[in-house]
């Protein structure tokens, strides 16, 4: 059965990781923003390294290349 | 019931009637004084998945067709409305200050790469002795040095070449091979002439560096001075 995980240009990479980095690290930070934790572990820090995954998983059907894994890695 | 906050704008600018926000929650506009909140009703925060982040990007960016908002950041939930409006009293000058200051403004990225070649990467070998992880050590430095150095560059020369059109910068260094991530901040009418200097850019320097230009972004960048 083909892969689904669609296929992205270099640009649309590069598309994708900026409006990561913008969403999840940019914009004005309200004091007191809510975080569950479950047994002390924040589960925003669980939820970022899941987001992590998901950008992985957009980048193609050959798994990360080091261009792929790179941009994986720099979001915050 | 909680609500999710994606923007503060100017009076008087409402969402869509259908504009929907994170697990399709209608948005709407919460009176804050001197700002309006967008805001949807959500019984708790936000998971950290992909399809959370762009359905914040796109109210944010719903926001920006028809004026400037202030971003904030992913996951601003809070408990009821008066907690909302006691989280926006705590910075409510602050915040009325900076829409004002972004008013008619777009934010422009630039994603810079470079072929330029790392060079010898003394972590391959396992140093023998001291002598051999002090050269590793200075080894390390030097690369780290120059790539700095080549960043700054990068960053300058399209500085240079746009000339005064950005009226604020961003500049976030980023592992190799991709060199720099620039924000700019332009007024919003000069999209079209930053796009054709961006462009004059890329070819003056093709196959010597890779130039993206991303955007026009509502101000994430810049919401915080």
């Amino acid at each position: 059965m083909p892969d689904p995980t669609p296929i992205l240009t270099e640009h649309e990479r590069v598309s994708l990781v900026e409006l990561v980095n913008r969403v999840v690290d940019r914009g004005v930070s309200l004091s007191g923003e809510v975080t569950i934790s479950v047994a002390d572990v924040d589960l925003l820090f669980v939820g970022l390294r899941l987001l992590l995954s998901s950008v992985e998983r957009v980048e193609g059907p050959d798994g990360p290349t080091p261009a792929r894994a790179r941009i994986s890695e720099r979001i915050p | 019931m909680g609500l999710y906050l994606y923007c503060l704008v100017p009076p008087g600018h409402e969402p869509a009637r259908s504009l929907a926000g994170l697990d399709d929650a209608l948005v709407e506009a919460f009176e804050a004084g001197p700002f309006d909140a967008w805001v949807s009703t959500s019984e708790r925060p936000p998971t950290s998945d992909l399809a959370s982040v762009t359905r914040h990007h796109d109210v944010v960016r719903a926001a920006a067709v028809a004026t400037t908002p202030l971003p904030v950041r992913f996951g601003a939930w809070v408990a009821d409305e008066r907690a909302l409006a006691q989280r926006l009293d705590g910075q409510r000058d602050a915040l009325a200050a900076t829409l004002a200051a972004l008013a008619g403004k777009v934010e422009v990225g630039v994603h810079v790469t470079d072929s330029e070649p790392e060079g010898e990467d003394p972590g391959a070998t396992p140093p023998a002795d001291g002598r051999g992880y002090l050269r590793a050590l200075s080894i390390r430095y030097a690369a780290r040095q120059r790539r700095r150095d080549r960043q700054d560059a990068a960053a300058r020369r399209l500085r240079e070449h746009l000339g005064g059109l950005p009226t604020d910068e961003r500049v976030r260094r980023l592992d190799a091979p991709d060199l720099v991530a620039i924000a700019h901040l332009i007024d919003r009418e000069q999209e079209g002439l930053y796009r054709e200097l961006a462009a004059d850019f890329t070819r003056e320097h093709a196959g010597t560096c890779g130039v993206y230009v991303t955007g026009p972004w509502p101000p994430y960048s810049f919401a915080v001075p």
